[in-house]
């Protein structure tokens, strides 16, 4: 079947994700998209597969016209999405989980147990899988699983095959296993749109690629035409803002406040080390999913870690919980404020200052609430924070709002090292420019700042050194005026 | 009328803050029962005769108190009943072992304590959720307490002992005045201590908190120890009443005295409630058993009415968050 779309728009409440996709996927064709994190691909293949409804345009499969407005209609229509992460029911067994949704039950509506289990065994050998259709997902490695999610789709009649980084996942070995079935289903006609990060795996396995950048789709290429240098380009080709990483005099000194050595934790993060002075702003860049964030957790004493070691101001040091980190002199914005920053239905000021307990109250633990109110107003005033009240609930403020609050938050506990994990995500661009201005008045006071952002031209314009993290582990260590996007992206990357 | 009430309240945040309180649903709740109860017997109207229907209650209450802390954390504890079963338990068998009164005392609270700690310890350290762990010491702690004592009842105790509901000071049983000094002492620790401000922190949410420094798990782990030792309160109080211990003393208790939490307005998914609230609904309960008594309402109908109250309750604090949250 093949796929056309005219036009495609998404905007989620007044911001526009993505704009004018024109997009073609022909049958027999495996159609690679790249893009950086928060580039439009995934927005698109949502829409694609019925979970989001576009704004505007039209997508047509076969030359007609058809609107998907949920993944029932999607798949009705053939076209069927794999996650990254398989979604299986797993004390259920292969054959209910490959035909979950669409079982026909005979007149009483009693699931024919014998027809489904043998074109589950069918399915399965058609792609040249040789598992029971009987057994129970639960113990069926993830690879395993994510073959079954594609049995589903075949089982569906699907025409359209949505992977979204199927790969990420897998072994190397399992990856070969996964591109053989792709090939053959391939072969036998199949349309299939492979989202990766991975540009070996995208020359290896697709004959188009289509790059996306900021919500529009920049350009569709054979993949015999174009270098991997080229797709980069493309991916990040937007202009840097002109901001200038600030200098400032603690950075002349060679006074390291952290050290970082040989920290791991399994599965998570491997061998990272590096250093940090007073003033300096380290950036970490890098994909979603790189371990930067466990790093941060494991330094702020959330999580533990196996090996390795933190010099905190010449000392060898744990971190056994964050209490301990905060009494040392750590803080840690999260990247998900909403689970990990705030208390929602909590008054604004009580959140505040909720990091500083002996700040707000006396030696028997009374608090002391005109110093409650005086310590936040002041960060009101400082950082411009719109709200009614001191008193007003911190989930009535806007992302923005809130993230000022978080940080006023942390300040009030005056940090030697602060570390930031995403600080402007869910920001509008006001209060980011509000934000990095704040960062950069941190540093020149003397505040070792670690930086972890996905968008390239923060990290650009904010640190003096910037670290890329691949799969766990550093790829490089760059100073500001060596680090370019296209460079941090091919470390990023491959 | 009613949405520009709730848009001014809205722009407001320190009026709201007073007005939408779930603990004004108890205090109507309690107005509701003093009237209707002095409307189904004039000799209802008797404040000594409140206060001595109150003192069976007592400790019940007490142990309410403590539970609404652990509920305003967001973690509850069911195993209260058979702690006061065992404490007493444990507490009789000393004394009838002859090791005389103080140390019998000393023994009973310890027993509580470590009965506590034994929850606080599964819950913080092993994180197995609080609603079944409890469920399963309830049922242990009880099996201990009846295979100390059997079905025997355990008595012999000095006279100065026995009835602690029967001293007063001027009409008011000394049970009472423990109950409100109490509720005194920790509604102010839980309003305007550090310390009571990090429960509805934790509550609200634990992640937040622990990334805030709050140290989540002792504090829960102290709350739990400390409802162990209330409740061995509770159970030399009861014993002191009852003039005996046995195993199915307060049986059936927790949920008595999870109603009196709920009935205050704490609300039980954690992060919101109050002392005054808890104490309230003490005597919302109080109040109803006496006064059905008095109407000479059978007792299996005195349940279906606090059932009902308990329902209307809970659905008007349901409905006053959610108008608080928005």
């Amino acid at each position: 079947m093949q796929l056309k779309t005219h036009n495609i728009g998404k905007t989620f409440s007044g911001v526009n994700v993505l704009r004018n996709v024109d997009f073609d996927l022909k049958p027999g064709e495996v159609h690679a998209l790249v893009g950086e994190n928060g580039a439009g691909k995934s927005t698109f293949v949502k829409i694609l597969s019925g979970v989001y409804t576009p704004t505007e345009g039209n997508i047509y499969l076969d030359e007609k016209n058809v609107e998907i407005t949920s993944p029932i209609v999607a798949q009705r229509n053939g076209v069927s999405l794999i996650h990254q992460e398989p979604q299986s029911f797993s004390h259920l067994s292969v054959a209910e989980n490959i035909f979950m949704g669409h079982m026909d039950g005979n007149n009483l509506s009693r699931v024919k147990w014998q027809e489904i289990n043998s074109r589950s065994n069918e399915i399965l050998e058609s792609i040249g899988l040789k598992i029971d259709p009987k057994i129970i997902m639960d113990g069926l490695s993830i690879a395993d699983q994510q073959m079954i999610e594609i049995a589903g789709a075949l089982s569906k009649n699907s025409k359209v095959l949505i992977m979204d980084e199927p790969t990420s996942p897998l072994t190397p070995n399992e990856v070969g296993k996964l591109f053989e079935i792709v090939n053959k289903l391939k072969s036998n006609g199949m349309a299939i749109i492979f989202i990766s990060h991975r540009l070996e795996e995208i020359r290896q396995i697709s004959d188009r690629v289509t790059i996306f950048r900021d919500g529009d789709l920049i350009t569709t290429k054979n993949i015999n035409e174009v270098t991997n240098e080229q797709i980069i380009k493309f991916m990040i080709g937007r202009n840097i803002d002109d901001t200038e990483v600030k200098d400032n005099e603690f950075l002349k000194t060679e006074d390291y406040i952290l050290n970082v050595k040989n920290l791991s934790l399994s599965k998570k993060f491997d061998d990272i080390s590096f250093n940090l002075k007073k003033g300096e702003i380290l950036g970490f860049a890098g994909l979603v999913g790189a371990g930067r964030t466990e790093v941060a957790k494991s330094i702020f004493g959330a999580e533990k870690f196996d090996k390795g070691q933190i010099i905190f101001k010449d000392k060898s040091i744990i971190n056994n919980s964050p209490n301990e980190a905060i009494n040392r002199g750590f803080a840690y914005v999260p990247e998900d404020r909403k689970q990990m920053g705030i208390f929602g239905p909590v008054a604004v000021e009580d959140n505040v200052t909720s990091a500083v307990p002996k700040d707000i109250s006396n030696n028997l633990g009374l608090i002391n609430t005109k110093i409650v109110t005086s310590m936040t107003k002041d960060y009101i005033k400082k950082f411009n924070i719109v709200l009614t009240s001191g008193r007003q609930l911190i989930e009535e403020l806007s992302g923005g709002n809130q993230q000022k609050c978080i940080i006023s938050k942390w300040l009030l506990s005056r940090p030697k090292v602060l570390i930031l994990d995403e600080p402007t995500r869910g920001v509008d661009v006001g209060v980011k420019s509000e934000m990095y201005e704040i960062i950069n008045q941190l540093a020149k006071e003397g505040t070792a700042i670690i930086l972890i952002s996905s968008e390239l031209p923060e990290i650009l314009s904010l640190s003096h050194r910037i670290i890329v993290m691949r799969e766990g582990k550093i790829t490089k260590i760059l100073n500001n005026e060596e680090a370019t996007q296209e460079n941090i992206m091919s470390y990023a990357i491959n | 009328m009613l949405k520009k009430f709730s848009i001014y309240l809205s722009e407001n945040p320190t009026l709201r803050y007073w007005i939408v309180r779930p603990e004004w649903v108890a205090v109507i709740l309690l107005i509701i029962s003093i009237i209707s109860s002095i409307q189904l017997s004039p000799f209802f109207a008797d404040l000594a005769f409140i206060m001595d229907s109150a003192t069976p209650y007592v400790e019940y209450g007490l142990i309410a108190i403590i539970l609404t802390l652990i509920i305003i954390s967001g973690e509850i504890d069911l195993s209260i009943a058979s702690m006061i079963a065992l404490t007493a338990v444990i507490f009789g068998t000393a004394y009838n072992a002859g090791i005389g009164m103080p140390l019998s005392m000393i023994i009973a609270l310890l027993s509580g304590t470590l009965c506590g700690l034994f929850n606080g310890i599964l819950v913080t350290q092993l994180k197995i959720p609080s609603i079944i762990l409890t469920i399963g010491t309830l049922t242990l702690y009880r099996g201990i307490a009846q295979s100390l004592a059997s079905d025997f009842s355990l008595g012999g105790y000095p006279s100065w002992f026995i009835g602690i509901d029967y001293r007063y000071v001027g009409i008011i049983p000394i049970p009472v005045i423990i109950f409100t000094v109490f509720a005194i002492v920790v509604g102010f620790f839980l309003s305007s201590t550090i310390y009571g401000k990090q429960l509805y922190l934790i509550g609200t949410n634990p992640q937040t908190a622990k990334y805030s420094g709050i140290k989540v798990d002792r504090i829960k782990l102290l709350l739990f120890t400390l409802s162990g030792l209330v409740c061995g309160i509770a159970g030399i109080l009861t014993t002191s009443r009852l003039a005996v211990a046995r195993f199915n003393m307060a049986t059936g208790a927790e949920l008595e005295i999870v109603l009196m939490v709920m009935l205050g307005g704490t609300y039980i998914f954690g992060g919101r409630g109050n002392i005054f609230g808890t104490f309230v609904a003490f005597w919302i309960v109080v109040i109803l058993r006496a006064g059905l008594n008095v109407a000479r309402i059978k007792i299996e109908s005195q349940l279906t009415i606090l059932g009902a109250m308990l329902i209307i309750a809970i659905i008007l604090t349901n409905y006053i968050y959610s108008k608080s949250q928005k």
